[in-house]
């Protein structure tokens, strides 16, 4: 009695099919329209809301490749968000040197991004898990800390501005269609990586890491890449970040944001690009609509986070361990002759004649 | 300045060595870390500042009280965050379960206690000295508790059964040992450490939310560089841990000794990923 | 083209030649030492004496993942797959290192990167009509059947296309009937030219389908030689198949 070959739903590989392709395609369709329509019939507030949904997702696609995809607890990638939004604003206010045009600025913060994520993620290849997550806390701890003291450059606790990109995206509007492009630019890079060679390794690390050695896999390369790519785009989200606040301090930088993204990435589930995405629109938006709710919101994102967790598969089902025992117990009945038991490794070889 | 120094930094890595004591019974009752063991560090304060001063009760009755709020804690991470996750398929998942938990309690506190720090009483009623309670309160809650641990590991019964869960689960369940009592027992126990730790630092540290993760991190450096599991490693760690903090505070200034810290701790950890007085595992079949 | 090793701990100077084209069976009772013998010559441990060879050139000792590129592949005792992916993508995943598209191409999907996908789902779908699951390519993994995910492994380890393949106890778990399913293709495999070294526990597989027979006991070579051989002599079958 075999698996039915019951279709896989929304196949990433698009292996066979076009009508299976465009399932897939719907739900992103759908979001790109919603988005596209957005400023038609959302107000003022809502547009803020929106377009930190966008920022967050920029940052949140590529965290996706780390955890969802590869399996590494980042916990601390805010550190990176921090990182960009100070790059951004410091390099555009000139507190370092002459001021430069924000794309500049937002350029040098994605490059600056992406060695921190590399300084930050690789650790994840030396030390088990419950370290390396307490190294990426204790990481965005001290850029906060850094962010704070080093006043003459940061602006210490005062702050400093945030940058302003130029028209058309000064408005309001514009500056959402800005972010809303990255944010689907990020979807469709990201979507493209899930079906790729490198999207299928990584989850190969996660989940049978020995075997994708065995085909060749190297993860330290790997995951090298990924965070590279991850700590880029969180710091551009950053200085996006920083513009939409137009003006940070080192406290707008909190735990509270990491853990959000962590948990949106965990609730839209592993290994998918569309649940993470819903999850940090969700989450984004949530706490907008029970005002009460705001100050209970990190306590919230935590129990659902620990519900998630808790309700993991549990060991393989019964009935497929004794199946697989019945079987084996058969096939050793069909053979002639015992299998070894310790009575053959007991007695010795006879001597050779 | 020098015995400012010293005496501090000694003080400060007492707790910091309770804690990673907490992380470690915890460790060798389950193989998994928790992230509660520094918040249980932060309730130690904020419970004896609540029974104590805030409540008005007798020094010792707030103590047994914050003592039995810590294993309160301890049962409640064994079988909320621990206990589901053991089970699963993925190994890694009591991080995130042990975090979720430790961000629960932290909020909680956050909301209901306050944002901001409170004061922590004065336990004995002695003139402010060089030598004041509040330093040698938390040498004198390390060395109780490192007594305590050794006379309960080699003595009793249960020290016996703690350790031989630790050693070699499959072995102890066969022999009939209830592992999940004993399990929870142990997470009491370290409960019981963790709060020990805030309530002899209280004065110290304050009774303040935010020191949750302070502690968290500063808590676990002993224990990734003493070895997993190793609790004299750990002392050892924490104290030179506070030591070096304090040193660095006094020289660079307070910012700078936590970057100090950090870079040392990763470059540590590095180089020797089981600490330098661990074992370095074998890779698994 | 051979492979050859000699001397390693916890396995007493062990002398194993495999060749291209033909099937080598490797049996012996449990603990005798089959499986870490497998694991040295993938790269998993490295031998603490003695010297693997490929063609006469001695191979570096660990690197298990230096393997793949040698077109060394292997199968594991339990099944190692993505569950959560489908059986296609996780036969795909044998072929990484065949993709020649970098990372930044694959992230705008430029047309090297889209070659490559095409490549990969051709050539696993072929893997997996070889072992005979195509029917199954794009259910999700988990929901397979033991013996299914056995055949799943072998053709990741195909995609390879590998000079040599190693099979680390394929049959535990079969049916009979699959039994000599994965005998035919076993012996199909060879004939196309790749050796196959296959470390079994259960004897008339092996003795069906190979060329040259090792019998291993407690880390030390019992006798090697002909299958006809292997069953004929007594110390063998005194020590292992029993009267």
């Amino acid at each position: 009695m075999d698996t039915q070959a019951t279709p896989l739903h929304a196949s990433r590989t698009n292996a066979l099919g076009a009508p299976s392709s465009l399932n897939a395609a719907l739900p992103f369709l759908a979001l790109l329209v919603v988005g596209i329509a957005f400023p038609l019939f959302g107000g003022g507030y809502w547009g803020v809301i929106a377009t930190r949904a966008c920022i967050y997702w920029v940052l949140a696609s590529g965290l996706n490749l780390v955890v969802g995809f590869g399996g590494q607890i980042a916990i601390g990638w805010v550190a990176l968000l921090t990182l960009g939004a100070y790059t951004t604003s410091v390099l555009v206010a000139g507190n370092v040197g002459p001021p430069l045009p924000p794309y500049l600025a937002l350029a040098i913060a994605a490059v600056v991004g992406a060695v921190f994520g590399l300084i930050v993620g690789l650790p994840a290849l030396r030390l088990r898990t419950f370290y390396f997550a307490i190294t990426t806390l204790g990481f965005a701890t001290i850029v906060t800390q850094v962010a704070l003291a080093w006043q003459s450059v940061t602006g210490g606790g005062v702050g400093v501005a945030g940058p302003v990109f130029p028209h058309p995206f000064a408005s309001q509007w514009g500056f959402y269609y800005f972010c809303f492009g990255l944010a689907a630019i990020c979807t469709w890079m990201t979507l493209n990586v899930a079906a790729s060679r490198f999207g299928r390794a990584l989850t190969a690390i996660r989940d049978a890491e020995v075997a994708a050695e065995a085909s060749g896999i190297s993860k330290p390369g790997l995951l090298a890449t990924v965070f590279l790519f991850s700590g880029a785009v969180a710091a551009v989200a950053g200085g996006l970040f920083a513009s939409l606040q137009s003006y940070i301090t080192p406290d707008a930088f909190t735990l509270d944001l990491s853990i959000l993204f962590f948990i949106a990435i965990l609730i839209g589930g592993r290994g998918s690009i569309l649940g993470p995405l819903l999850g940090t629109i969700l989450l984004t938006v949530l706490p907008e609509f029970a005002a009460p709710l705001v100050a209970w919101s990190t306590f919230l994102y935590a129990v659902l986070l620990l519900v998630i967790v808790s309700r993991s598969p549990a060991e393989l089902p019964r009935s497929s361990i004794s199946r697989t025992a019945a079987r084996s117990r058969a096939t050793a009945r069909s053979f002639r002759g015992p299998t070894c038991s310790s009575r053959c490794l007991a007695r010795p070889p006879a001597s050779a004649p | 300045m020098v015995e400012s120094i010293v005496s501090t930094g000694l003080a400060i890595g007492c707790i910091y060595a309770l804690i990673a004591i907490t992380y470690n019974v915890m460790f060798s009752a389950s193989r998994v870390f928790s992230f509660t063991a520094g918040t249980l560090g932060m309730l130690g304060g904020v419970l004896g500042s609540l029974f104590i001063a805030r409540m008005g009760l007798p020094v010792a009755v707030g103590f047994l009280l914050t003592l039995a709020g810590g294993a309160a804690i301890g049962i409640v991470t064994e079988i909320v965050a621990v206990r589901p996750v053991l089970k699963s398929l993925d190994q890694h998942l009591y991080v995130l379960s042990t975090l979720a938990l430790a961000l629960m309690i932290q909020q909680y506190t956050a909301i209901e206690w306050s944002t901001e720090p409170q004061p922590f009483p004065r336990l004995f009623d002695i003139e402010r000295g060089g030598f004041d309670q509040q330093f040698w309160l938390p040498m004198l809650a390390c060395a109780v508790t490192i007594v305590g641990l050794e006379l309960l590991y080699r003595r009793t019964l249960i020290g016996h059964a703690f350790l031989a869960i630790a050693e070699d689960n499959f072995a102890a369940r066969a022999l009939g040992l209830p592992e999940r009592r004993l399990r929870m027992a142990s997470f009491a126990l370290a409960g019981v450490i963790g709060a020990l730790a805030g309530f002899a630092g209280g004065q110290m540290l304050l009774a303040f939310f935010a020191n949750a993760p302070m502690l968290t991190f500063y808590g676990f450096v002993p224990v990734a560089l003493g070895g997993m599991g190793n609790n004299r490693g750990a002392v050892v760690a924490g104290l030179l841990l506070g030591l070096f903090q304090q040193a660095a505070n006094f020289l660079v200034g307070g910012i700078f000794a936590s970057v100090a810290v950090f870079t040392v701790f990763i470059i540590v950890l590095l180089a020797r990923p089981e600490g330098i007085a661990g074992a370095s595992l074998p890779r698994r079949v | 083209m051979s492979l050859s090793f000699g001397g390693v701990q916890a396995i007493d100077r062990l002398d194993i030649e495999i060749r291209p084209g033909q099937v080598h069976g490797l049996i012996g009772p449990n603990g005798s030492g089959k499986t870490t013998t497998l694991n040295v010559i993938s790269g998993y441990y490295a031998p603490k004496r003695g010297v693997i060879r490929l063609n006469g050139a001695a191979m570096s000792g660990q690197g298990l993942h230096r393997r793949a590129h040698m077109r060394i592949a292997r199968t594991f005792q339990t099944p190692r797959i993505v569950g959560s992916a489908s059986v296609l993508e996780n036969v795909m995943i044998g072929g990484t290192i065949d993709g020649k598209g970098t990372f930044v191409e694959s992230l705008l999907s430029l047309p090297r990167h889209r070659r490559d996908e095409a490549m990969l789902r051709d050539t696993a779908m072929l893997a997996l009509a070889a072992v005979g699951l195509e029917r199954l390519a794009l259910v999700r993994a988990d929901r397979l059947q033991h013996s299914e995910l056995r055949f799943t492994e072998i053709a990741r380890a195909l995609m390879l296309r590998p000079a040599f393949l190693l099979l680390d106890e394929p049959a535990a778990g079969l049916s009979a009937e699959e039994i000599g399913r994965l005998g035919t293709l076993i012996q199909a495999i060879a004939q196309s030219g790749t050796g196959v070294l296959v470390v079994e526990h259960h004897p008339d597989l092996i003795f069906d389908i190979c060329h040259h027979v090792t019998v291993l006991n407690l880390g030390k070579i019992l006798a090697a030689g002909a299958p006809a051989e292997i069953r004929a002599d007594r110390e063998v079958v005194n020590a292992y198949l029993g009267a």
